[in-house]
C-alpha cells in the first residue's frame, strides 16, 4: 500500500469520534494478528527458523558433536548423552517444545543397517 | 512375569515382502512428498531419496554433511530438518537425503524416529505397532 493512501486513511480517521477510533484500531489489530497468524506467515517463520537452526548446528557441530542437544530456536537449552537426558533437559528448562536432536561429530561415519 | 506396553497405532505390513516398509509422509511448509521406508533399528539415521527431498523444495548440498557407513563402503547423506509423518504419529526430525540420485531406499532408523517413539512388531501377523514416546496410557 502507498504512502498516499496511509496518509488519506489517517486523514479521514482524524475526522472519527474518540470511539470510533477505538473501533477502527481493535479491527486493525485484528486484521494484523490474523494476517501474522496466516499460513503464509506460519511457514515462512518455520522455514527461517530451520535455516537458522541448521546454520546453529553446522557452527557448533565440532563443539557438541557426539551428544543429543535440544533447541529452542537457536537456543541451546540442553545437552546430553542421550535423547531422553536431552529431552528431560528441555523440560526442566520450561522448554518441553524444544527441537531435540543427535548431533554428529564432523568425522562420525553413521551406520546404514542390514547388508546394504 | 509380564510386560505391557499402549500404542495408539498400528500398522499392517504384509510379512511376505522382505523388509518391513511403511508408509511415511515427509512435508515442510508448503510441501509434502510420501513414500515407503523400510524400518531399520540397525540403522542410526533416518535416511531418504534425494529425490524426495527436492520435491520438498530442499537444496540438498545445503544441508549437514553426514558420511554413513556401510559393510562394503561409505556414502554421503545431507541432513535436513523436516516433519515426519508415519500412520498417525508426527514429528519434526533431522533426517538424511542422499547425495547420490541413484539411491533409491528409504530407511526409518534411530535418530529422528525410533528415539521418539514406542515400537510394537509381530511379524508373524504383519503388525507393527507405534505410539509417541510419552503417550502411553496407563
Amino acid at each position: 500500500m502507498s504512502v498516499e493512501i496511509v496518509d488519506a486513511i489517517k486523514q479521514q480517521a482524524a475526522t472519527l469520534t474518540a470511539q470510533e477510533k477505538l473501533q477502527l484500531a481493535h479491527y486493525l489489530l485484528e486484521q494484523a494478528r490474523l494476517d501474522q497468524q496466516a499460513p503464509g506467515n506460519k511457514s515462512t517463520t518455520e522455514d527461517a527458523q530451520r535455516r537458522e537452526r541448521l546454520a546453529w548446528l553446522k557452527v557448533h557441530r565440532e563443539a557438541y558433536g557426539g551428544q543429543y542437544i535440544a533447541l529452542d530456536g537457536t537456543q541451546l537449552v540442553a545437552v546430553g548423552p542421550t535423547y531422553r537426558v536431552a529431552r528431560e533437559g528441555a523440560h526442566a528448562a520450561g522448554k518441553p517444545q524444544a527441537f531435540v536432536m543427535y548431533l554428529s561429530k564432523p568425522d562420525e561415519v553413521a551406520e546404514w543397517g542390514g547388508w546394504g | 512375569m509380564s510386560y505391557h506396553l499402549s500404542f495408539t497405532e498400528l500398522i499392517s505390513y504384509d510379512p511376505g515382502q522382505s523388509s518391513i516398509t511403511v508408509p511415511v509422509t515427509l512435508s515442510l511448509s508448503h510441501d509434502r512428498v510420501s513414500c515407503g521406508a523400510k524400518v531399520d533399528t540397525g540403522a542410526s539415521l533416518c535416511i531418504f531419496a534425494r529425490d524426495l527431498g527436492e520435491q520438498l523444495g530442499l537444496e540438498i548440498e545445503s544441508g549437514m554433511r553426514q558420511l554413513v557407513g556401510t559393510v562394503t563402503g561409505t556414502f554421503v547423506v545431507y541432513l535436513h530438518e523436516v516433519n515426519l509423518s508415519v500412520a498417525g504419529l508426527a514429528f519434526s526430525a533431522f533426517v538424511g537425503f542422499a547425495e547420490d540420485e541413484g539411491f533409491r531406499r528409504n530407511v526409518l532408523g534411530r535418530r529422528g524416529f525410533l528415539e521418539q517413539i514406542t515400537l510394537g512388531l509381530v511379524d508373524y501377523d504383519g503388525k507393527l505397532y507405534l505410539n509417541s514416546y510419552g503417550n502411553e496410557q496407563t
